[in-house]
């Protein structure tokens, strides 16, 4: 059984359908890819998982109704990091990713050892220790994207949902931050489903991709059969070719269009 | 180096809980006596220190010490100048205290005590009564601060539901609907003071904020209000953390934003419309005194908090200290004192707060 199930989910934004009859599983331990244009339902379907929206159909967890899951339960197994979260201006890394241990804590209860050791773990898994005391208005693009990370993981979830996670981010910067999200998630089972932009960043860490259009999901499976020329062009209206490389691995290159499209020269010179 | 990192980073988790915020409270808390000594000590009627002190002693329970002080001297101390400083403290501590809530509340450095109409409400309800009923008691219990905290608390509950009526339960309707309570029952209060020109300077004395009447029984009367709504507030210190990533961020982390707001308003009002009914409307201090702390450099709900209360407190016993004093034997109304030193912080918080080009 999938740990995550969605069947006809459908949401509305604002009297506008945001998502549409989309049926989906996640397997236990899988990272899978949400792709598609800007405006597809990426966020939309991630903010539906996190049990943020509101909609018709079925998302289950573990085969119970994501309704049934209280508030607090499901932010225990389920962790969103958002496209561009608030961080709090004067608050400290570890101030920050203590919140995180949010979930395991009553009402008005405190800290305990267990959320102090959750912590610690974080910051020390993103490697955060030299940046614990530190204000998060003082750190740099991929510094704070290890925060939210860290704040995430010390929610200690199953599920980590991850929207454009390395937007903000130069090349190595994400290529870091994907490799720890790789680590994190062999090290402790996480499962991953991440929205993103990066096609290529995408077939290389997900096991599966998923591609939404229009709120629809129009294509799933291994990134070979969903990434294909006709497809990109129909669904993101851009000319693109497919690069196999020997290893296995694939690319998407931009092309020009036009007549001259495909020819090495190109353009109308 | 993944292994160096991980030592390095499990030994530079800062200490939480108590330990690190005890010097900050224990120095503040420091500040507040010597402020309330010094308010002991001041005043027309000169009084030796040593004798004073010796009688503060005598009067702990278990303890007897011969102060030298005269009977006038003793009541003088512990009817007058005493309930005075405590009902100071009591009012301070609580505005500053709500201010840094609702500061967190409504994510909003400019917040203060009075924003959902708190102030107009309380403003309308004492303008009432000396006008209306001058001098009237209900019960034994002067009926000004009755209608000064009804008005403030029923305007407090309007500016909530007009505001959730705008539809979902964002700080920014609540605001608003703040506003717009504010204004109308400003506009009411005008009114009724205009019709009887003859309690004019009354109100006045009364919207300028004073703590000259204050007697044991001022004291009384707030303090099951303010209690009650500081060991709230206190209470929320980690959620308004929470709250600090916006709503949506605190419900993906299984806090409903809403409920707390709700929460904390309903404390903020209990607290303020308490010491505004015996105290009058004494600005700026529920802004001034948790901005000064942010300045200072607390960061976190569980220190600001605390501070605020402490500081607070401190800060209007030294207030009304200047109040009683610059001007003897004639007082100036306090909130004319906390004005002066609130308003230019005011504006270099708001200076310094945003609006960066």
């Amino acid at each position: 059984m999938s740990l995550l199930t969605l069947r006809e989910v459908a949401v509305d934004l604002g009297g506008r359908p945001a998502l549409a009859g989309v049926t989906l599983g996640v397997e236990r331990g899988e990272w899978l890819a949400l792709i598609g244009p800007n405006g597809a339902g990426k966020s939309t379907l991630l903010r539906a998982l996190a049990g943020l929206c509101r909609g018709r159909g079925a998302i289950e967890l573990d085969g119970a109704p994501l309704r049934s899951v209280g508030r607090r339960a499901l932010a225990r197994r389920v962790a969103l990091v958002d496209q561009s979260p608030t961080l709090p201006e004067g608050m400290t890394v570890s101030d920050y990713v203590a919140l995180g241990r949010t979930p395991h804590i009553p009402y008005l209860g405190r800290e305990g050892p267990q959320d102090r050791r959750a912590v610690a773990d974080a910051l020390a898994a993103l490697e955060l220790g030299p940046l614990a005391r530190r204000r998060l208005e003082t750190l740099s693009g991929g510094e704070r994207q290890r925060a939210v990370l860290g704040r995430a993981l010390a929610q200690s979830p199953e599920v980590l949902l991850l929207d454009e996670p390395t937007t903000a981010l130069d090349l190595g910067r994400a290529q870091l931050v994907l490799e720890l999200v790789a680590h994190l998630r062999k090290e402790r089972g996480l499962t991953v489903v991440s929205a993103t932009h990066d096609l290529t960043l995408a077939v290389v860490y997900a096991d599966r991709l998923a591609l939404l259009s229009g709120g629809r999901l129009a294509a799933e499976g291994p990134a070979a059969e969903v990434l294909t020329e006709d497809r990109l062009l129909r669904h993101y209206g851009v000319h693109v070719r497919i690069v196999h490389d020997p290893a296995g691995g694939l690319a998407v290159m931009p092309a020009r269009p036009g007549p001259a499209f495909g020819t090495a020269a190109g353009g109308s010179a | 180096m993944r292994t160096a990192a991980t030592a390095a980073g499990a030994g530079a988790v800062p200490a939480r809980g108590l330990a690190r915020r005890a010097a900050p409270i224990a120095l503040a808390v420091a500040a507040l006596a010597a402020a309330a000594l010094c308010g002991l000590l001041a005043g027309p009627a000169g009084m030796p220190a040593g004798g004073v002190m010796r009688e503060l002693v005598d009067g702990l329970p278990l303890v007897e010490m011969e102060s030298g002080l005269s009977p006038t001297e003793r009541a003088i101390l512990w009817e007058l100048r005493l309930p005075r400083v405590v009902l100071g403290a009591l009012v301070g501590g609580t505005l500053a205290l709500a201010g840094a809530a609702y500061q967190g509340v409504f994510l909003n450095p400019l917040a203060d005590p009075y924003l959902l109409g708190v102030a107009a409400g309380a403003g309308l309800g004492a303008t009432a009564a000396i006008v209306y009923a001058p001098g009237v008691e209900v019960a034994g219990v002067a009926v000004l601060p009755l209608l000064a905290f009804a008005g403030g608390a029923v305007a407090a509950a309007a500016a909530y539901l007009v505001g959730r009526s705008a539809g979902g339960r964002s700080a920014t309707t609540l605001i608003l609907g703040g506003v717009a309570v504010a204004s109308f029952l400003t506009a009411v209060q005008a009114f009724v003071q205009q019709s009887r020109t003859d309690s004019v300077r009354d109100v006045y004395d009364w919207i300028l904020g004073r703590l000259a009447t204050a007697g044991w029984s001022d004291v009384a009367l707030v303090l099951p209000y303010v209690g009650v709504a500081a060991a709230v507030i206190l209470l929320h210190g980690r959620l308004l953390d929470v709250l600090s990533l916006g709503d949506e961020g605190s419900e993906a982390l299984g806090v409903r934003a809403a409920r707390v707001r709700l929460v904390l308003v309903a404390a903020v009002t209990l607290g303020t419309a308490a010491a505004v009914a015996v105290s009058g409307l004494i600005g700026f201090v529920g802004i001034i005194v948790p901005h000064a702390i942010r300045l200072l450099g607390a960061t976190g709900h569980r220190l600001l908090l605390p501070l605020s209360l402490v500081g607070g407190a401190a800060f209007l016993i030294a207030a009304d200290l200047v109040a009683r004093t610059a001007l003897a034997p004639a007082e100036l109304p306090i909130g004319v004192v906390t004005a002066m030193v609130g308003a230019p912080v005011f504006a270099f918080v708001l200076r310094s707060s945003g609006f960066r080009t």
